[in-house]
């Protein structure tokens, strides 16, 4: 496997290799184009010099041919040069998300830190910034090799006016260039506050039931005009150091072209350059700066870019360190020792689950039988969670399952989500499964049952029947041991009842298959073979729901206060 | 009741005259733009036109007179090129900052007094994409597209004339260009507006992928399925890339046609220039001017033809987001007020569907009464679909019933007010409603908890959260200022609901209208939100919609529906007592 870039550097270096067929012939044929477009004021003066001033119709032809041919030559140098370009850059912008969408997918946890959220801001905005440099370094090139020629041009044209204007106009830039970086933040911080009247607007629009249930209208709108009547101020303070700075370089290639226009215009006095010269280098002087403003510009956005690239590597490079750490000692927090789950051809045992309070939990689920294990505190749950889940991946998942009590959808059918074979039409699913989980209800209510569309996230599903379609999920799969974690808070209560049952039924009847469940809800307390109880403090129980229910002591107590409702 | 269910869109027509107003009020500045846009344009002529005088004069034996009059020209004509782009891009930013701020202001405003029954039938997606995305193309149209089109556009006009001027044949020449743009257009629009909405489309597919993907990672991992997602999104990614480069392919093909353009007129300009000097008509020099000229304006053209999809794009969202001002602006005005210090919430023979037809026979409620005296608590229980959520609503005053009354009335009866016809101020002074959704809002915590009472102060909010029993709060290191939402602090599914009832706390309503899903928050945190609840609603008159029956338990009164029709109703201990429907429930719940 290929070393994941460990820089933004990196990144795009490994980026401009593997892209060298496209980038080469891009930049080459763009530098083309750009000589062109230099040469077309050079073209303007050929002709007023050699065929009107002359009054040569044979000239006429032959110039107005050699403009058509030059306007060809620099249309296709754009066409292929920028297509090769940007074929680089969808390739790579492609080919990244790709790379980290697959890195998020597979690697056996993200970093805790990284969520979901800022995966996806990566594999889409970022992988596309950082991709974008291809099109900078075309124009790069072309714009360097653009000027090159320029300055031949003008050498060879008339070698003093040549060195005025070459000494000149950088140094115009210059002048422009210097305050351009504080506008260029300005810039930023104007598209971030648009940007953040955006969020804004979309943070109220999602919460809008809950402002129209609560009459927090005035509120709303009262908070948005603030951010959006910043936006506005930011944008006046932008536009007007914008058009400043454009006021500015007007002005100072004004200057440039004024004195460049006496230089040449003295020279050709003294017989040392003909009109056609003079027309090329004014013209000329006038194109430089394009070149020179297009690569001030690709500095700033190259830099965008490589940070893009350094966002990509660093989450990267952090997917492959939780790998590898994840490997090595199983665990990622020392503090907390990870229970030790062992699993042979009977049984599915816990060791060492340490529950906090120095207390430590060993418990054992026989194949056929149905654990419960409620906990009043929310670590112990997750740690016993992280380390069922470890072990589910190291078997296969005819073997375990850990089901999360978190319910994603994914775009497609019921019957896709169930059997979680993307664009399955025809895979079938066991009416008990149906039942036991509750979806049968569900398939009745809505139109196509098991084929029913499902949307992106679910979002045509309420939480109650998400929530369903992930429990049959589960049974469905199918495994020798199955994990469950809070399958059913979202249903109703005489719902509840019914799923209990038909779980227990369901998994009770598969003599090679263990479950335990992670939950407080009575109905699968009643149904399991043994409970076991952590409490905050005091001691952790093991036992059937009932026992636990009557006995009179007051860890007994603490239980009756955790699962009556 | 209005049957079509997406919002409205404005025509283009209507659109531009709801900008009219807002433009007119900054029509100072809009004269000051459109004087230093043509006093930069023209000064650019001046370039050109030195050149083309120096190229008649020099040879001709002119003295270094000329050279400076010319150089100075071009250094006043700087001054001048470099204050009008000041002034002009400072009065453009004066002009369209703040008409896209009013702009994008109204369409907040306007969603937010769009009736909810209206939001409900339309769905929130096409809003919150109207509100949200519209808004932030045009802001940003405005800040980037605009001030180009407008400069290159000044240029266009300003050098056509200046064209003319240097000799009108040599402008009849130049006008050819408009039919060969014109041209350029119409075959790059109608091609260009499919390409883009399929580019658009497969982005759009590829952002849900990879949304999809990455938020059912844990999901995936846990059922070895990553597999076939990870295909779904590299094909959905493999396939927006193949577009976006066809697409690319076709932009510069609409270039090439540009060059095309450009090299004909520019031809065309200097054969006609020969011609005219042969027989005399004009000089070499005034030829060069007009070729320089037309050269000056490959880029402003070039940027007008490449941004007109941009312009219509922004047409676009523009008549999107009138469409939703002029929808709130139409629908009905609540006004009416009610004098009552203590109302009593009456529901009459309630029936509701969401079909359009209100005859059809597909009700979520059948005809259910209820009564809600001050102080008196009312849980409704039943199973999912039973119609509790609907009747929430209808008591919430947030929909209105097919037929039937929802109204506050005094016992006096001096007056009722139908709850979809109050005033929102005077409805949410005596109903507040916790919905089922919870949302935190991107902002501090005091924020989020006044939002009912904006004016608030930090201690009304403080006793809020206190009364809730929100004691996390006082461990916060910023206290009321703590950031939540997207960025800041995440909270617990508990911790959420709590603002959510510190906010009906501050608002301080008559009746509470609670159908909030404490399950999420497991068991243990049903029992604490349990208090919460009943300490927010001390005091009130409220209808829970029992999600759990320990919240049916406590309340002075039972409702049991199922289908939309109300079966059993009385107390708990009548309820269970009387051994039918609830009483089986009752059993199923605490076994």
């Amino acid at each position: 496997m290929p070393q994941t870039p460990s820089s933004g550097s990196k990144l795009l270096r490994r980026a401009a290799r593997r892209r060298l067929s496209l980038l080469l012939p891009g930049a080459a044929t763009l530098s083309l184009w750009q000589v062109c477009e230099a040469l077309v004021p050079v073209a303007i003066g050929i002709v007023v010099d050699r065929a009107i001033i002359p009054l040569s119709l044979p000239m006429l032809i032959v110039t107005i041919i050699g403009v058509g041919l030059l306007f060809t030559v620099l249309s296709l140098g754009y066409r292929f040069g920028s297509r090769f370009c940007n074929a680089a850059r969808e390739h790579e912008a492609h080919a990244l998300r790709v790379e980290i969408t697959h890195a998020a997918l597979t690697s056996a946890n993200l970093p805790a830190d990284r969520a979901s959220g800022e995966v996806l801001s990566i594999a889409s905005a970022d992988a596309d910034t950082a991709a974008q440099s291809f099109a900078q370094a075309g124009r790069g090139i072309a714009s360097v090799l653009g000027m090159i020629t320029a300055a031949v041009f003008l050498l060879i044209a008339d070698p003093v006016t040549g060195l005025v204007v070459l000494i000149a106009v950088p140094i115009g830039l210059i002048i422009v260039a210097l305050p351009g970086r504080s506008v260029s933040a300005k810039a930023g911080t104007q598209l971030e506050a648009v940007a953040r009247a955006g969020r804004s607007a979309s943070d109220l629009m999602h919460g809008l039931r809950v402002i129209k249930a609560m009459g927090g209208e005035p509120w709303a709108v009262d908070r948005y005009r603030v951010t959006s009547d910043e936006a506005a101020t930011a944008g006046i303070a932008t536009g007007e150091r914008t058009g400043r700075l454009a006021g500015l370089g007007a002005l100072v290639m004004s200057i440039v072209l004024a004195a460049v226009l006496i230089v040449a215009s003295l020279r050709l006095i003294e017989g040392q350059m003909s009109v056609g010269a003079l027309i090329g280098i004014l013209g000329m002087t006038a194109f430089l700066t394009e070149p020179m403003r297009a690569l001030a510009d690709i500095v700033g956005l190259f830099a965008q870019s490589h940070g893009a690239a350094g966002r990509i590597a660093r989450l990267l490079v952090d997917i492959d360190s939780a790998e590898a750490s994840d490997t090595t000692d199983g665990s990622s927090n020392e503090a907390t020792p990870t229970p030790r789950i062992g699993l042979d051809d009977t049984a599915l045992t816990v060791r060492d689950w340490a529950v906090g309070a120095e207390r430590i939990v060993d418990f054992t689920t026989d194949f056929g039988a149905l654990t419960c294990i409620v906990t009043e505190a929310s670590e112990p749950a997750a740690n016993l969670l992280g380390a069922l889940a470890t072990h589910a991946r190291g078997a296969g998942p005819d073997t375990m399952i850990v089901s999360p009590h978190t319910v994603d959808m994914f775009e497609g059918t019921i019957r896709s989500n169930i059997t979680m074979i993307v664009g399955t039409t025809d895979h079938p699913v066991t009416e008990e499964v149906l039942t036991a989980s509750g979806t049968d209800e569900l398939l009745g209510l809505v139109d196509g049952g098991l084929d029913h569309r499902i949307q992106e996230l679910g979002g045509n599903l309420s939480g109650g029947q998400r929530q369903r379609v992930a429990l049959a999920r589960a049974l469905d799969a199918d495994p020798s041991i199955l994990v469950l974690h809070e399958p059913t808070t979202a249903v109703d209560a005489v719902t509840e009842a019914r799923i209990a049952e038909g779980v227990t039924r369901l998994r009770g009847t598969a003599e090679s298959a263990a479950t335990i469940i992670l939950t407080s809800s009575p109905a699968f307390l009643a149904a399991a073979d043994s409970v076991v109880f952590v409490p905050e403090t005091g001691p952790v129980l093991i036992g059937r729901h009932a026992e636990l229910l009557t006995a009179a002591d007051q860890a007994s107590e603490t239980y009756r206060q955790a699962v009556t409702r | 009741m209005s049957a079509h269910t997406i919002l409205s869109i404005a025509t283009r027509r209507r659109a531009f005259s709801h900008l009219a107003p807002l433009l007119r009020a900054r029509s100072g500045w809009i004269v000051l733009l459109v004087i230093a846009g043509m006093a930069n344009a023209g000064a650019g002529l001046v370039g050109p036109w030195a050149i083309g005088r120096l190229v008649d004069e020099l040879p001709a034996g002119a003295g270094s007179e000329l050279v400076w009059t010319c150089a100075i020209a071009v250094a006043v004509a700087g001054i001048v090129m470099a204050l009008g782009t000041w002034i002009g891009a400072w009065a453009l930013a004066h002009i369209a900052m703040p008409v896209v701020a009013e702009l994008r202001t109204q369409v907040v405003d306007s969603a937010m007094s769009l009736p909810s029954q209206r939001i409900e039938a339309t769905g929130t997606g096409d809003l919150v994409s109207r509100v949200a995305d519209d808004s932030r193309k045009i802001s940003e149209a405005a800040a980037q597209v605009l001030p180009l089109v407008v400069e290159s556009l000044l240029v266009v006009i300003v050098s056509a004339f200046g064209l003319a001027a240097i000799d009108w044949r040599l402008g009849i020449v130049g006008l050819v260009a408009l039919p060969m743009y014109w041209l350029t257009l119409r075959w790059y629009l109608p091609r260009s507006e499919p390409i883009y909405k399929e580019e658009r489309a497969a982005f759009g597919r590829r952002a849900g992928r990879l949304l999809g993907g990455l938020t059912g990672a844990q999901t995936l991992r846990a059922y070895r399925a990553e597999g076939g997602e990870m295909t779904r999104i590299d094909s959905a990614s493999g396939q927006a890339r193949d577009l976006s480069i066809n697409v690319f392919r076709f932009l510069t093909r609409a270039f090439g046609r540009n060059n095309r353009a450009e090299a004909v007129v520019l031809s065309l300009l200097l054969a006609a220039g020969f011609a005219l000097v042969y027989f005399g008509e004009t000089t070499a020099g005034a030829v060069t001017t007009a070729a320089l000229v037309f050269h000056r304006l490959f880029n402003p053209i070039g940027a007008l033809v490449g941004l007109f999809d941009q312009i219509q794009s922004a047409g676009a969202s523009l008549t999107r987001m009138v469409g939703v001002i002029d929808e709130a602006q139409t629908s009905p005005r609540r006004s009416i007020d009610i004098d009552s210090s203590s109302p009593t919430l009456l529901l009459e023979d309630l029936w509701f569907t969401y079909d359009a037809d209100p005859h059809s026979d597909n009700h979520v409620l059948k005809g259910v009464s209820l009564r809600i005296d001050p102080g008196e608590v009312v849980a409704v229980v039943g199973t999912t679909g039973a119609g509790k959520s609907t009747l929430a609503r209808i008591a919430a005053g947030l929909s209105a019933p097919t037929r039937g009354r929802a109204a506050l009335v005094d016992d006096g009866a001096a007056s009722a007010g139908e709850l979809t016809a109050l005033a929102e101020p005077v409805l949410r002074s005596h109903i507040s409603m916790v919905a089922q959704e919870v949302h935190t809002f991107a902002g501090a915590l005091r924020e989020n908890v006044s939002l009912p009472v904006p004016a608030a102060t930090a201690e009304a909010v403080s006793i809020a959260l206190e009364t809730v029993g929100a004691d996390w709060v006082r461990s916060l290191p910023n206290g009321l200022d703590t950031e939540l939402g997207d960025g800041g602090m995440r909270l617990s599914a508990v911790q959420e609901q709590m603002i959510a009832l510190a906010r009906l706390v501050l608002a301080d309503p008559d009746f509470a209208i609670l159908d909030e899903a404490t399950a999420e928050a497991g068991s243990a945190g049903a029992h604490v939100l349990e208090g919460s609840a009943r300490a927010a609603l001390s005091g009130r008159g409220a209808l829970i919609v029992a999600h759990r029956l320990s919240q049916a338990e406590t309340a002075d009164r039972v409702l049991v529906m199922e289908h939309g029709e109300v079966v059993e109703e009385g107390s708990h201990t009548e309820l269970v007592a009387a051994g039918g429907r609830y009483a089986e429930l009752w059993a199923a719940w605490s076994a």
